[in-house]
Parts: C-alpha cells; structure tokens; sequence
C-alpha cells in the first residue's frame, strides 16, 4: 500500500510538470505587460524597462521558464504585485480558509447526499424517491451564485439568522458551504442511488435477505459498501468543481481565501499571484484524485493496491 | 418501510445540523463595519501600491494618518496639522505652521522637521512614482524652525494646497519609514485618530482608537474595513445591519435602499466625468464636423435616466461642476436631424441601409469600452452605438477585460485601433487644472505613449498656454478665468463625445453620524460618531 502510494505519488510528478509549463505558455499567451501596470500606470518608459528587467521579463523565454522552475521547487512563486509580498505567503495565509470551505461543503454534500440516494434506491418508484429525485433536478438546475443569494436573502435578510457575509465560524460557513454543496448532493445523491439499485439486485443480497439479516444491517453494511466506490469516484472528479466553484461564492459571500485573492488578482493583473494560484489550485486537484484512488482499497476488500 | 423511517430521520438529522445555533454574531456597539469594494492591500501613502487598489487603501490611510490641511465633505480645505498657512507673493513658497502637542501613534513627537523630510519624499520621484503630475511642480520641503514648513515649488504653483490634502501627503513617519524599509507599508505608523490592530492584507483591516489622538475623541473603539467585491453582498449586509457603511452602491439600488428605515442614503455628484475619447489622428474623426455631430446625436439625459436611475448629471463642460474652476460651457442637445446635416455639411450623405457614405465609404466607427472597469460601460457603450446606428454611422462595439483596458489607451498614436472610447476621470486632487492638464494638454511627442491620459491626441497650442498660465497662478478668479478659457475651446473643439458626471453613492446606518463622502469617491470616516 505505502509503496503504492509512493509510485503513485512519483507519477504525479510528470503530470503536475507538465500542468505547470502549460500555466507557464498560457500566461505568458494573456495580453497586457505585467510591467507595465507593476511599474503603475503613470510610470514612465524607463521605469517600466527597470521593472521588466527587475521581473526578469527581459530575459529568454526559457531562461524564465528554467527560473520560474527553479523557483518553483524551492516554493518561491514570486511577489504578488497587488498586495507586495511572496506570492507563496499570500497563498498560505488564505488556503486554510478555503479548504475550510471545500471540507464543510463536502462534508454536507455526503451528510445529505448518500442518505437521501438510499432512500430514493431502496424503493426506487416511492413517493419518497419521486421527491429525491425531484430535488436533485432542481439542485443541479439552480446556478450556485444564484441559490447563494436566495439564501442570503431568506436566511440573513429576513430570518435574521445568519450573518449575510464574511469571513468566521459556522455561522459564516453555513450559506456559502450550502451553496457550494448544492450540486454536490445532486450529483452524490444521484449516483449512490444508481449504484445501490444495481447492488440490491445482486444474488449475495438475496441470500443475505434469505438468511434473515436484519434489514438495515443488509443495507448499510452488506449493500451500501460496495455501492459506494462510484460515488468516490465521482467525489473525485467532483474535486476540480468544488475548487473552482468557490471562485463565486467566495466573493459573493465576502468569505476571504484563495477564490477572493484570485478576483483581486485578475482585476489587477496581478500575473504571478494569478499564476500562484493557478498552481496550486492544480496540485491540490492532482492530490485530491490520489486520495481518492487510495481510498478505493478502504472500501472494497477486491482492490488490491500493489 | 422501517429502513424508510430510518433514513428519513438521519435525513433530518443531517439537515438540522445545517441550521445554525445562536444568531447572527451581534457588532460590539462602538465597532464600526466598513465594507469596500476592494481590499486594503498597502498603506504608505507614497508609492504605487496604495494607488493600484482604489479608493480603499486612501480611506483606511484617512483614518490612520493626518495631513498638513484637510478636504471637508464639501472640498473645502481646511486646517488640519497646520494650524495656519500662507504664500508668498511670487506664489512659490508656501509656509505652514504646525499645531503643538500632536505625537505619532508611536509617541514620538511631531516635528517640521519630520513633516518635511516625510512630504520630501512624496516629491522625490526616486521615493514616490505615483500621482507624479500632483508633486512634480515641487521642488523642496523644508523646516525653518521647529513649528514651521516651508514647500518651495519650480513655478508659481496654483493647486499645491490640493495636492497637499490629496491622500498622498499624508504624514507618516519618517523614523518608522526608515526602520521598516520597503515593509514600511504593513506597518503603518500616522498621527491620525486610529492604529492598526489586526490586518489580514487585502481581506479585513481592524483599526483600534488612538488615545492619544489630538483631536477630538475618536467615536468608535474598533472599525473594521472590509473587502467585500460584490455589490448585492454590500447592500445585503447595511440592510442587515451586519455593514454600518457602504460604499460603491449601484445607482440601482438607491431607491431600494432608501425605503430601509435603519439605512440613509449619501449621494453626491463625483467629480468623475465620462465621455467617449475620440481617436484624432485619423479620419473620419479629425473632422471637427463629424464630431459635433456625434455630441449632437446621443440623448444624454435619456442615458442618465435610464441606466444611472438619475444618479448622474449630462456634462455642460469637460470637467464636474464641483470640480476647482469649473465653469459651465455649453451643452449639445439631443437633435439627430442637426447630426444628420452636420454629417451632411461634412461630406457624409446617407447610402444603403441609411449608412452615412463619404466617397464611396460607409461611415464605420468602432467603439471600444472596458466590460466591467466603470459602472454599467458596456450599456452606455451600446446604448451610445444605437444612437449613432440611428443618424448613419455603421457603429461596432468592441469589449474589452479591464486589466487589459489600459493596454488599449496609453500606447503611441499610430496603435490605436478604436474611433471612440469610453473613458473617465476622477481629479483625485479635487482641482480642475489637474483633470484638464491630464486630459487635454499636448503629449510631448508622437513616438510613445501619452504624457498623462491625453489619448485621444488633442493638440492645441492655445490651450495649452492658458493650461500653463492657470498652474502658475495662485488667486483662485485668475487659475478660473484660464480654466474657464480652456473649457470653451475644449469643448467645442469636441475631441470627446461628452457624456455625463457621475454620482457617488454611499449608505450608512442611521446611527453612525458625520460620515463625510467626498466628490472625489473617497468615504473618510475620520469623524464618524456612533
């Protein structure tokens, strides 16, 4: 298992490689000089060629690209030009709050996902199910900006229970954590359901029922087990959405990581935090996907990690 | 149906663990939340990065620094570190006498000889490379004695009170300058009512009250400035009451807002003026007529009504009426048929399609606007394009990200790939002779990029002989009178479509007083009361 993981972690490394000169190409492909507005708009011609050589801008495209991994190893991501500190600091700072944000929405999204998957699967024509499956239509219909602010609206505005924005406790956490989950407990919900049908079906269940096995303890321990592998899977690919998917709300709910930072950046055409950024949104999506294979081998005793 | 029951309850379970215990977290009654629209992200008032994020870096320098004089809420100047100060007849020496017993938040006392070293390095390029046309007409700062400084400028300098209340000359210190080095903006170090607490750089900046402030008693124990980037989050939380301030409101949203019985409303003409700058250097824009016809053929006031809700005001001259010697030149009704003669007059006869054709070319104008850098850009921009369709020009829009606007503007001349676009500009030191200089005086030469922001290539030696005339006198009737001159010609020389000054909108919590918005978009709540 450990050599697995270590075989696999070391296969991540070409993949973020190569990621990481594509982020390199393609900034480099954006237009606007990153001098010019380092140097500040009323600067002048020779202000801006001290900057450009002060950024290294001056130099060979792959003498920069060798630099820039050069420095990439040694976690130096450059100076964010908006906020005047290492690119590397302002990432750490805020990347806390954010996993903050993608484990609460995570965590609800199965908190709600998976049961209510069961319910609709174990009597797939029940009104119940008919109500499941009528809610997720409409959670994966709703944009999450836009429940954001029905939430907002309902629950700050009116009911006065929550704070309408910022950055803190649960309080805070609860609006853009639902938001953000949404489409998480759509998605879960839909696939725990599709999986423990096919499951239920399965001969070993029927024997299982034979024999007399307590109802629930047939579902939860015998059924949703294996069930459960594609519902990892997706969580997995699920990953990269709810990274991205907390640009918005991040910003819509005043919530202060990396999503906010990254809005901050774009509008000031801060390259190296956006590129900062970029990275690590990148390698955080690439680790995520090895948890989840891990994890394969925790739910079925078939996977074998060799 | 047991397993039924079984999961409907955990349902349930995981639900209620959504809905939170206890309420909203209550604001200690002396705390002030202020939410901005951009983040604080530096705060030495020299240097670029405190320029690069506005207004929010400015207002939080506000509260924690002082200046020599101050703009009250109507941008009148008034004393503030100086307790008085006075010119010399030439007009190039400035003396200020400083108020006794002020100390930095350090202890430290304050002295002329601190105030001139700090303003010396404003002026000093090497130290200070932003809002450079505010401080480059300095020369020297010096103190003389202990309670007096002495500002020396190159010429008779008319606007040098301006640019000594402009956010920039606020007073930091020079010995904390000297010890933080190019840190120094983390660590802010004023003389002003309020001291940094805690700061999380470009989030949340917690400011606690000074006790040894000067000046009256600060009336809030904390204020917290907060980047909040959206604005329907703004508005929700000064209706919550979660914001006691906030700033940036869109004109939409005033009426709303006014109806809260717990909000009031700050509205305010700006001193920002928009137009569409028009590329000179070509055809069909160098053609005075075609351009007159252009200001003919847009309904300002329909654009002011509809898209702004009335919170903005159609131009009668190039600059705000608030604006230091502003004078009101003129206007140019909405009349398309005087357009459509104009066009006539200029050789532009209408073709196929009613498209304007001038020797068998139609009259086709590209019309560029940032997507998101000014309020509601790219309405006005297409609502500015169907005005123009309907007297003949073949008009496209051509959208632009807001990073990149700039890219489009301060190039050289033979770059340029727009006829019109949509501009404006906020005089952040109040004074006329600064919003027409940038705009509107010759660059100095056609291979690089403008002086300042006169894109659109204007060139007029008239012009920019009174603009010098007005920098270099100091009786405020004389800098108008020029001013007034240089208004005339400007606009009906018409180098832009002139379009409207905006309004600046700010709400407040009934309960917070003496909040002081400035025409200039910046909220200085220095003063506030609880």
């Amino acid at each position: 298992m450990l050599r697995y993981a270590l075989g696999r972690l070391l296969q991540l490394a070409p993949h973020a490689l190569l990621v990481v000169s594509l982020i390199f190409v393609l900034f480099r492909l954006v237009p606007g000089d990153p001098a010019v507005i380092a140097a500040g708009l009323t600067a002048t011609p020779t202000q801006i060629a001290a900057m450009r050589h002060a950024l290294g801008l001056d130099q060979p495209l792959w003498t920069q690209y060798l630099t820039f991994l050069w420095r990439l190893v040694h976690g130096d991501l450059g100076t964010s030009v908006t906020f005047g500190l290492p690119v590397a600091g302002v990432v750490a700072r805020r990347v806390a709050r954010t996993a903050e944000l993608a484990a609460a929405s995570l965590g609800l999204a199965i908190a709600i996902g998976v049961p209510s998957g069961m319910l609709s699967a174990v009597r797939p024509r029940g009104a119940w199910s008919q109500l499941v499956t009528l809610g997720v239509i409409g959670l994966l219909a709703v944009p999450n900006f836009w429940l954001g602010l029905l939430l907002m609206n309902l629950l700050a505005l009116r009911a006065h229970w929550l704070p309408v924005a910022g950055t803190g406790g649960i309080a805070f956490l609860a609006m853009p954590a639902a938001a953000v989950a949404a489409r998480l407990v759509a998605v879960i919900s839909q696939t725990t359901r599709a999986s423990l049908v096919e499951v239920l079906t399965e001969d070993y269940i029927r024997t299982a029922a034979a024999k007399g096995l307590a109802r629930a303890t047939l579902l939860v321990r015998h059924a949703l087990r294996p069930a459960l592998i594609p519902v990892v899977t997706v969580i997995g690919l699920q990953a990269g959405y709810l990274l991205g998917g907390s640009l918005v709300i991040e910003s819509l709910f005043g919530w202060q990581g990396l999503g906010q930072a990254m809005v901050t950046a774009v509008s000031t055409r801060d390259y190296f935090l956006v590129q900062g950024i970029t990275v690590f949104y990148v390698i955080a999506f690439l680790l995520l996907n090895l948890l989840v294979d891990l994890s394969y081998a925790a739910w079925d005793p078939r996977v074998r990690l060799d | 149906m047991r397993w039924t029951r079984t999961i409907v309850a955990a349902c349930a379970a995981a639900l209620l663990a959504v809905v939170p215990l206890g309420g909203v977290h209550a604001q200690g009654a002396r705390t002030l939340l202020f939410a901005q629209s951009v983040p604080v992200t530096a705060l030495d008032p020299a240097g670029a990065s405190i320029y690069l994020v506005y207004p929010a870096g400015y207002e939080a320098a506000f509260l924690i620094y002082d200046g020599l004089v101050r703009f009250d809420g109507q941008m009148k100047i008034v004393p503030e570190l100086a307790r008085s100060w006075s010119v010399s007849a030439d007009g190039r020496m400035w003396t200020f006498k400083l108020r006794t017993g002020v100390t930095f938040q350090d202890g430290t006392p304050l002295s002329a000889r601190l105030v001139a070293a700090d303003l010396q390095r404003q002026a000093n390029p090497q130290t200070n490379q932003s809002n450079r046309p505010l401080w480059d007409p300095v020369s020297s700062v010096t103190a003389p004695d202990d309670q007096t400084v002495l500002i020396t400028t190159k010429a008779a300098f008319g606007a040098l009170l301006n640019t000594v209340a402009h956010g920039s000359a606020l007073i930091a210190s020079p010995q904390a300058i000297t010890q933080w080095g190019a840190e120094y903006k983390l660590h802010p170090l004023g003389t002003g009512p309020y001291k940094v607490d805690r700061w999380d750089v470009g989030t949340e900046l917690a400011l606690v009250r000074n006790p040894a402030y000067w000046g009256p008693k600060p009336g809030f124990d904390r204020m917290v400035l907060s980047n909040v980037p959206d604005a329907t989050t703004r508005v929700a939380m000064l209706q919550s009451g979660q914001a006691q301030v906030a700033e940036a409101i869109p004109p939409e949203n005033v009426a709303e807002l006014s109806r809260v019985p717990s909000v009031q409303m700050i509205v305010k003409p700006a001193l920002r003026t928009f137009g569409m700058g028009m590329n000179l250097n070509h055809p069909p824009l160098d053609d005075p007529k075609v351009r007159l016809a252009l200001n003919y053929a847009v309904n300002k006031d329909a654009i002011v009504r509809a898209i702004f809700h009335g919170q903005a005001t159609a131009l009668t001259s190039p600059i705000a009426p608030q604006t230091v010697g502003a004078t009101a030149v003129g206007a140019y009704p909405f009349d398309p048929a005087k357009a459509r003669s104009l066009l006539a007059e200029a050789g532009w006869t209408p073709g196929p399609q009613k498209i304007a054709m001038k020797n068998g070319r139609p009259l086709h104008l590209t019309l560029l606007t940032p997507d998101g850098a000014y309020p509601h850009d790219v309405e006005v921009t297409e609502t500015v394009a169907d005005y123009l369709r309907n007297v003949g020009v073949d008009a496209t829009i051509e959208k632009v990200e807001p990073a990149v606007f700039w890219d489009h503007l301060l190039i050289p001349p033979g770059q340029l790939t727009w006829d019109l676009v949509l501009f404006g500009f906020n005089p952040s030191n109040g004074d006329g002779g600064y919003h027409l200089d940038s705009l509107f005086h010759s660059n100095p030469d056609r291979l690089h990029r403008p002086w300042v922001w006169n894109f659109t290539w204007y060139t007029n030696a008239q012009v920019d002989g009174w603009l010098t005339d007005g920098a270099h006198a100091v009786d405020p009737r004389v800098r108008a009178q020029f001013y007034g001159n240089v208004q005339r010609r400007v606009w009906s020389d018409a180098p832009y479509l002139w379009l409207y000054g905006e309004d600046v909108i700010v709400g407040a919590s009934r309960s917070v007083k003496n909040v002081e918005v400035l025409p200039i978009i910046f909220t200085v709540l220095k003063f506030a009361q609880p």
